[in-house]
């Protein structure tokens, strides 16, 4: 076998000019391609990461809003307890202290009445009782006796 | 001369006016003419009245003192 030396130049040539059209032609293009593809896909991903972050950081800011939010309400609602708590116990011991002072003031009045109804009753029981004493008397003293007892008083004095 | 006036529930004797006389002069201050009233319901005693001021002294007079005692 004999090696063709312009035959071997030959396919170098062709070899160099199919590389050189080759990489000019598809190689440059497909390189190209798959270099901006890899750098839209990178960018897209650096947005979408940065997104992420950005949802994140919201969703952060929405629990912290929301907690705070939760605690400024748990706090309203704390104090207007403590409000309707505090005046809720002030209108019962107005009510009792009301209550306390009419239930004096009528026991005041009934006490009163009982005692202007008992002197009143005891007066008449001693009116009567004089009436029944003086009739009794009348009838049970005889003439004698009421002499007897008017001389007594007589000498007494 | 004042009027004694000794209210009694009979009519008394003049010993028992005499002494209402005494009692009038001892306890009012008072002397005079002695007039006896009846009147029943003093039950037993006298009562003198002599120049508008009255001294009782019957049973009718102690058990109205002895109820306004009570009262």
């Amino acid at each position: 076998m004999e090696i063709n030396i312009w035959q071997v130049l030959f396919q170098a040539i062709n070899f160099g000019v199919v590389f050189l059209l080759l990489n000019k032609l598809l190689y440059k293009p497909v390189t190209k391609l798959l270099d901006d593809r890899a750098k839209k896909i990178n960018e897209s991903m650096a947005l979408a990461e940065k997104n992420a972050k950005i949802v994140e950081e919201a969703d952060k800011l929405k629990k912290s809003e929301l907690a705070k939010a939760r605690k400024e309400a748990m706090a309203i609602i704390r104090t207007a307890e403590a409000d309707a708590k505090k005046s809720a116990d002030q209108l019962i011991e107005k009510a009792k202290a009301k209550a306390k002072d009419e239930a004096a003031r009528i026991l005041s009045n009934a006490d009163s009445e009982l005692a202007t109804q008992k002197k009143a009753m005891e007066a008449q029981v001693v009116e009567l009782a004089v009436a029944l004493a003086q009739k009794s008397l009348m009838q049970a003293v005889t003439q004698a006796e009421a002499q007897k007892i008017t001389k007594a008083i007589l000498a007494d004095k | 001369m004042d009027t004694i006036t000794v209210i009694s529930s009979y009519k008394l004797s003049p010993s028992e006016l005499a002494s209402a006389g005494k009692i009038a002069l001892k306890q009012l201050g008072v002397t005079g003419k002695i007039d006896n009233i009846l009147d029943k319901s003093l039950i037993a005693g006298v009562k003198i009245i002599a120049n508008g001021r009255e001294l009782d002294l019957s049973t009718k007079g102690a058990i109205k003192r002895l109820g306004s005692a009570l009262t």
